[in-house]
């Protein structure tokens, strides 16, 4: 299969509703049946790798993850008599988990954002020409057609390791903004009550990750060198 | 002479209107996935899109790349990849083991 028919069988909303109900299914798969936490000490070993990259994608540090999970154990070790046995243990660990995260994008929203200009400015020259801003797409900036590169080389351990890259250079304050709106799923209100920005803020960050994560999966994966015969594809304006 | 000036900035600007700039769409493209656009910057959006190919590359990156981030999804064993996921470092989990029995020491 290739990236194209990817495209055309992933609807947006079908995708987001499939990868769900996977995640669920598979998360109970795990533990049928054990309505009952088992002992804290085997918590580390049983869910700690989980834990942690389920914290990882979203914060795009690995120091910061580390503590979260800390965090997260530990505040299930203080509260496990209030494990109400209606979930599994590790669902039951990643609501701990998620309230921590959630704690730590509330901390991020308040900081100053100082890489955010340097992207603004990369920005902006996306669109100039040698002579002036134009504000059109014009010659090896502008985006590629990642259709031309086969589906399975998205699957490899490789791309992902691209795309975590990718994500680990977003300034702090953006990739909260995303983690929360992509992989979260939240309403931009919630995410503007968490970050503490406004609403047009929120969508000019989100615009900045995205325009980041596009700009450096396509020169790290999708360049012409990586996919060779592949048209570069000239602007119409 | 001043007439015609005028009537070719109006045309220029309803032009401009009619085809606005990449960097404008690229935002419509992206805000799209966070609010509900209105009806004329829906239809800006799709005429733009008709004319424009890397602004319709653009949308189908964004696309893609928020499928891709919500279908990675850490699971633990039925993962293909699962071999070179990141996981725990040797350090942070003793640190971490430490610490919780720190906890459970401090609480007894």
């Amino acid at each position: 299969m290739r990236c194209g028919e990817f495209f055309l069988d992933f609807p947006l909303r079908r995708v987001a509703l499939t990868s769900e109900s996977v995640s669920h299914s598979q998360i109970d798969l795990f533990d049928v049946g054990s309505q009952e936490l088992s002992a804290p000490q085997s918590w580390l070993d049983k869910h700690g790798d989980y834990l942690y990259r389920y914290a990882l994608l979203r914060l795009a540090n690995t120091d910061v993850a580390e503590d979260v999970v800390q965090e997260t154990l530990l505040a299930a070790l203080q509260s496990r008599h209030r494990f109400a046995g209606k979930s599994s243990e590790r669902t039951w660990l990643i609501g701990i988990l998620k309230h921590k995260l959630l704690d730590h994008f509330r901390k991020v929203g308040r900081e100053i954002p100082a890489e955010e200009t340097r992207l603004a400015c990369e920005e902006e020259k996306l669109f100039q020409t040698e002579h002036e801003s134009s504000g059109h797409w014009h010659g090896p900036n502008a985006p590629a057609d990642w259709r031309q590169c086969p589906q399975s080389s998205l699957e490899t351990a490789e791309f992902r390791k691209v795309l975590h890259e990718c994500l680990t250079e977003l300034p702090p304050r953006l990739a909260s903004a995303f983690a929360l709106r992509e992989m979260e799923e939240r309403s931009s209100p919630e995410i503007c009550d968490i970050l503490g920005v406004t609403d047009k803020n929120l969508w000019v960050m989100l615009y900045r990750a995205r325009m980041h994560l596009r700009r450096c999966l396509e020169r790290r994966w999708f360049s012409p060198e990586v996919n060779i015969g592949q048209e570069v594809v000239k602007p119409v304006f | 002479m001043s007439l015609r000036v005028n009537i070719r900035n109006s045309c220029r600007r309803w032009l401009a209107h009619l085809l606005p700039e990449c960097t404008y769409i690229t935002r419509l493209l992206s805000e799209r996935r966070d609010r509900r656009l209105t009806l004329r910057e829906r239809l800006v959006l799709a005429l733009h899109l008709r004319l424009c190919v890397p602004c319709s590359h653009f949308g189908e990156q964004i696309d893609f790349i928020a499928n891709i981030v919500r279908s990675d999804i850490p699971t633990s064993t039925q993962n293909s990849f699962s071999a070179s996921a990141p996981h725990l470092s040797a350090e942070a989990r003793a640190r971490i083991r430490q610490c919780l029995q720190n906890d459970s020491h401090a609480r007894e």
